[in-house]
C-alpha cells in the first residue's frame, strides 16, 4: 500500500497541473495578504489627526471654489458657507487636542459595559437587540477581566490574516482549487490510457483506487493548509501574530422569532439566548483548521468521485467547477433552494461562518448548526467514496 | 501444464455479442499466435485475459487460477501490453518502469537489466513524451517483462517498430520464451510475424476461433513450396515446366509464373531452366502457406 501511495505521489508531483495549481493558490494567498495590508493602511491613515485635518481642509477648499463660481445660486452659497464654518470648527478641535483617539481602552470598555447595562434594563428593547447587546457585554467583560486590549478586525497581523483568509477562500475558491488540482486524479488515467498498466497488476482495483484516494486527500490538505500555514508564519513574523488569547465568539444558535411575522409572511431568525460562548484565539484557529481540513476532505472526495465516474479529465473538471459555482449561486435564489442547498456540503467552505454559527443566520435556517454541518461533510465524504469505489471496481476498461 | 486456459468465453458489449464463445489453451513455453483481421475480437479477448473486462460467460484460468475469483493470483505471473503501450508521458522511462517495480517489489538492478535487454539504455532518462512509437513499444515490452512473467501477452507488438526493431523484438521474445520457459501470447494481423515467431496459431474472425493449428507441422506435412518465377522466354519456359513431375501447379500471368513445387526442388528447377537457355530475371520462395490458410479461414477462400 505504501509503495502504491508513493507511486501516486510521484505521478502527482511530476504533473504540470500540480505546479499550475500551486502557483495559482500561492498568488491568491499573497493577493489576500496584500488586500488586508492595504485596508489596514488606509484605516490607520484615516485615524491620523494630521491626515484628517488635511482632508477637511481640502473639502473647505472645494466649497470655497464653488462659492466663487458664477453658476452657484445665492441659497447654495449660504448653505456652503454654513458647511465651511462647521468644518473649520472641526479642524480647530483636532488642532487643540490631536490625541483625541488615544483614550484609555480600559476606560472605554468600562463605559461600554455601563451603556450596555442600561440598554438591557430598558423594557422596550427587542429580543434581537437584547441578544446582540448580551454578546457585546460578554466580550467586553472578558477583555476587561483578562486585561486584553481590544484589537480591530482590520489590523494587519497573523491571526486577523488567517481569519480573512478563511473568509475569502472558503466561499468558492477552495472548491475550485481542489477541482482544478484533482479532477484528473482518476480520469487522467484514461487519456492516455495508462489505466491499463495500473489495472493489469495483481493488485485489486479497490486497493488501486484507495491508494489514489489517500494520495489525493493528503496532497490537497498539504497543498492548501501548508501554504496557509507558511503565509501565516510569514505575515506573523513581519507584523506580529496578534493576541493568541484574544476571545472569539462561537457556537451561536438561532431560532425562529415566533412573536413577529415578517413582510413575506415568515418568521425571522433570532439568536437563542446564551447560545454563543467564547474560546481563545489559539483554540479557534485550531478548530478552524480542523474544520477546513474536513471540508477539504469532503471536497476532494467529491471531485475524486466525479473524476472516477467520468472518463475524461476535461469533463470531470468542467462538471466539478460548474457544480461548485452553481451551488454557490443557487444558494440565495429562494427559500426552497436554500433548504435544498443546506444539505449540500459545498456551501460550508467558510469555516468562520460555520464555527460562529453565522451560517445558520445567513441561510435563515436554524438547523444548520456547527454539528449539523460537520455531519453533512462526513456523510458526503462517505457517500462520494462509496460511489467512486463501486463504479471503479465494476467498470469494464475498454480504452 | 497449461499456462492459459480459455473455456467457452463470450462477451457482450452494449448488447452486441463481440466474442461468441471461444476456447483455447497455451502450454508452458509455447509461442501462441492470435491471428485475425481488424475487429475480429483480438483486443477484446486480450482485455479479458488480463482482467480489464469481465467475460459475460465462460472462464479464464491462468496458471490454474480463475481470473474472476482469484484475480491477484492469476495476474501475478502475467506481463502484458494491451494495444498501444500508453505510459506516463511526463515521467522518465526509468520512473515509468519504477512505478511497476515498486508495486511488484522488483529490485532496481533487474530493472536496469531489462532496460539493457530492450535496448533503451541511452534514452531511458528522457521523459516518455519525447519517445518515438517504436521506443514506446520497447518500453512497453520492458514493463511487461519486468516481473519475470510465466505468460507474456502482447497485442500487436511490432506496430511502429522499424525493420531492425522488429528483428530485435523477435530475438527478445524468443530468448525470453527459451530461457524462462515463458509462454507468449501474441495477437497480430501481420502474417509474416506470426509465421516467423509462433509455434501455434489461432485464427479468429467475427468473435469465433476458426481453427487452431501448429505452424511448423503444417508446412512440413504438405511438403509443397510456392515459387515465384520471372523469365524472358515465357512460352518455352511453360513447356519445360509442364514436363517436370515435381511441379505440381502452374499459374501464369504474362512472364511471371506462380508455381507449386515439391519441397526442396527449387535448385533443380533453376538448373533445368538454365540448361534450356531460359533467362531467369527473378526466382524466390513465397512463404504464403499461412497467408493462404488465413484467407481460407478468415476471408472464406483464396482471393483471385
Amino acid at each position: 500500500m505504501i509503495s502504491l501511495i508513493k507511486n501516486e505521489t510521484i505521478k502527482l508531483i511530476f504533473r504540470r497541473k500540480t505546479l499550475v495549481t500551486l502557483i495559482v493558490f500561492i498568488a491568491l494567498v499573497i493577493l489576500i495578504a496584500f488586500g488586508l495590508y492595504k485596508e489596514n493602511e488606509s484605516m490607520v491613515r484615516n485615524q491620523d489627526p494630521k491626515y484628517r485635518a488635511q482632508e477637511i481642509q481640502s473639502n473647505i477648499d472645494r466649497l470655497t471654489n464653488r462659492i466663487s463660481s458664477s453658476r452657484t445660486s445665492n441659497d447654495e452659497k449660504l448653505m456652503y458657507q454654513g458647511n465651511i464654518k462647521s468644518l473649520e470648527a472641526e479642524i480647530q478641535k483636532i488642532k487643540v487636542n490631536p490625541v483625541i483617539v488615544q483614550t484609555d481602552w480600559k476606560e472605554n470598555l468600562k463605559t461600554s459595559i455601563q451603556d450596555i447595562g442600561k440598554t438591557l434594563q430598558s423594557k422596550t428593547i427587542s429580543t434581537r437587540m437584547r441578544e446582540e447587546n448580551n454578546k457585546q457585554l460578554l466580550m467586553d467583560k472578558y477583555l476587561l477581566d483578562n486585561n486584553i486590549k481590544p484589537i480591530e478586525d482590520h489590523v494587519f497581523n497573523g491571526t486577523n490574516y488567517m481569519i480573512t483568509l478563511f473568509d475569502t477562500l472558503g466561499v468558492v475558491v477552495l472548491a475550485v482549487i481542489i477541482a482544478l488540482f484533482l479532477s484528473d486524479m482518476v480520469s487522467g488515467e484514461y487519456t492516455p490510457a495508462t489505466a491499463k498498466f495500473l489495472l493489469i497488476r495483481p493488485i485489486s482495483r479497490a486497493k488501486t483506487l484507495f491508494s489514489k484516494y489517500v494520495t489525493a486527500v493528503l496532497s490537497s490538505i498539504i497543498l492548501i493548509c501548508g501554504i496557509e500555514l507558511i503565509a501565516f508564519l510569514i505575515v506573523g513574523g513581519f507584523s506580529g501574530f496578534g493576541n493568541m488569547h484574544y476571545p472569539v465568539l462561537v457556537g451561536e444558535r438561532f431560532q425562529y422569532d415566533l412573536s413577529y411575522l415578517n413582510q413575506s409572511g415568515g418568521h425571522d431568525l433570532i439568536s437563542t439566548a446564551g447560545s454563543a460562548f467564547m474560546i481563545p484565539m489559539w483554540k479557534y484557529l485550531i478548530e478552524a483548521f480542523l474544520l477546513q481540513i474536513l471540508f477539504i476532505i469532503a471536497c476532494t472526495t467529491f471531485v475524486f468521485m466525479i473524476s472516477t465516474v467520468s472518463k475524461s479529465s476535461m469533463i470531470a473538471m468542467s462538471v466539478s467547477i460548474a457544480t461548485v459555482v452553481a451551488i454557490s449561486a443557487l444558494q440565495n435564489v429562494s427559500t426552497i433552494t436554500k433548504e435544498i442547498t443546506s444539505f449540500i456540503f459545498l456551501i460550508y467552505g467558510n469555516v468562520n461562518a460555520v464555527l460562529s454559527g453565522g451560517a445558520a443566520m445567513s441561510l435563515g435556517l436554524p438547523y444548520t448548526t456547527t454539528s449539523f454541518i460537520i455531519l453533512i461533510l462526513i456523510i458526503w465524504t462517505i457517500a462520494s467514496y462509496l460511489i467512486a469505489h463501486f463504479v471503479f471496481v465494476k467498470r469494464d476498461i475498454l480504452i | 501444464m497449461n499456462v492459459l486456459e480459455v473455456k467457452d468465453v463470450k462477451k457482450n458489449l452494449s448488447k452486441r455479442e463481440i466474442i461468441k464463445g471461444i476456447s483455447f489453451s497455451v502450454k508452458e513455453g509455447e509461442i501462441f499466435g492470435f491471428l485475425g483481421p481488424n475487429g475480429a475480437g483480438k483486443t477484446t479477448t486480450i482485455r479479458m485475459l488480463v482482467g480489464l473486462i469481465e467475460p459475460t460467460e465462460g472462464s479464464i484460468h491462468i496458471m490454474g487460477h480463475n481470473i474472476k475469483t482469484e484475480r491477484e493470483l492469476a495476474l501475478d505471473k502475467v506481463g502484458a501490453v494491451v494495444e498501444s503501450p500508453e505510459l506516463y508521458g511526463y515521467l522518465s522511462g526509468t520512473e515509468n518502469l519504477m512505478q511497476i517495480a515498486r508495486s511488484r517489489k522488483v529490485p532496481r538492478a533487474y530493472v536496469d537489466e531489462i532496460i539493457e535487454l530492450v535496448g533503451l539504455k541511452d534514452r531511458i532518462g528522457d521523459t516518455v513524451r519525447k519517445y518515438s512509437l517504436g521506443m514506446k513499444q520497447r518500453l512497453g515490452l520492458a514493463a511487461a517483462l519486468l516481473t519475470k512473467p510465466k505468460l507474456l501477452i502482447l497485442d500487436e507488438p511490432t506496430n511502429g517498430l522499424d525493420p531492425s526493431g522488429i528483428l530485435d523484438f523477435r530475438d527478445i521474445v524468443k530468448k525470453i520464451a527459451r530461457e524462462n520457459n515463458t509462454s507468449v501470447f501474441i495477437s497480430s494481423h501481420i502474417l509474416g510475424e506470426v509465421q516467423q515467431l509462433c509455434d501455434t496459431v489461432a485464427f479468429i474472425n467475427g468473435g469465433i476461433i476458426k481453427s487452431v493449428e501448429s505452424v511448423k507441422n503444417d508446412i512440413e506435412k504438405e511438403g509443397i513450396e510456392s515459387i515465384s518465377l520471372t523469365v524472358r522466354e515465357e512460352e518455352v519456359c511453360l513447356e519445360i515446366l509442364k514436363s517436370l513431375e515435381y511441379v505440381k501447379s502452374i499459374n501464369r500471368t504474362e512472364n511471371i509464373f506462380n508455381l507449386k513445387i515439391q519441397r526442396g526442388y527449387l535448385p533443380e528447377l533453376i538448373f533445368k531452366l538454365a540448361e534450356n537457355k531460359i533467362h531467369i530475371e527473378e526466382a524466390y520462395k513465397k512463404h504464403q502457406e499461412l497467408e493462404e490458410r488465413y484467407m481460407e479461414l478468415v476471408e472464406g477462400g483464396i482471393r483471385a
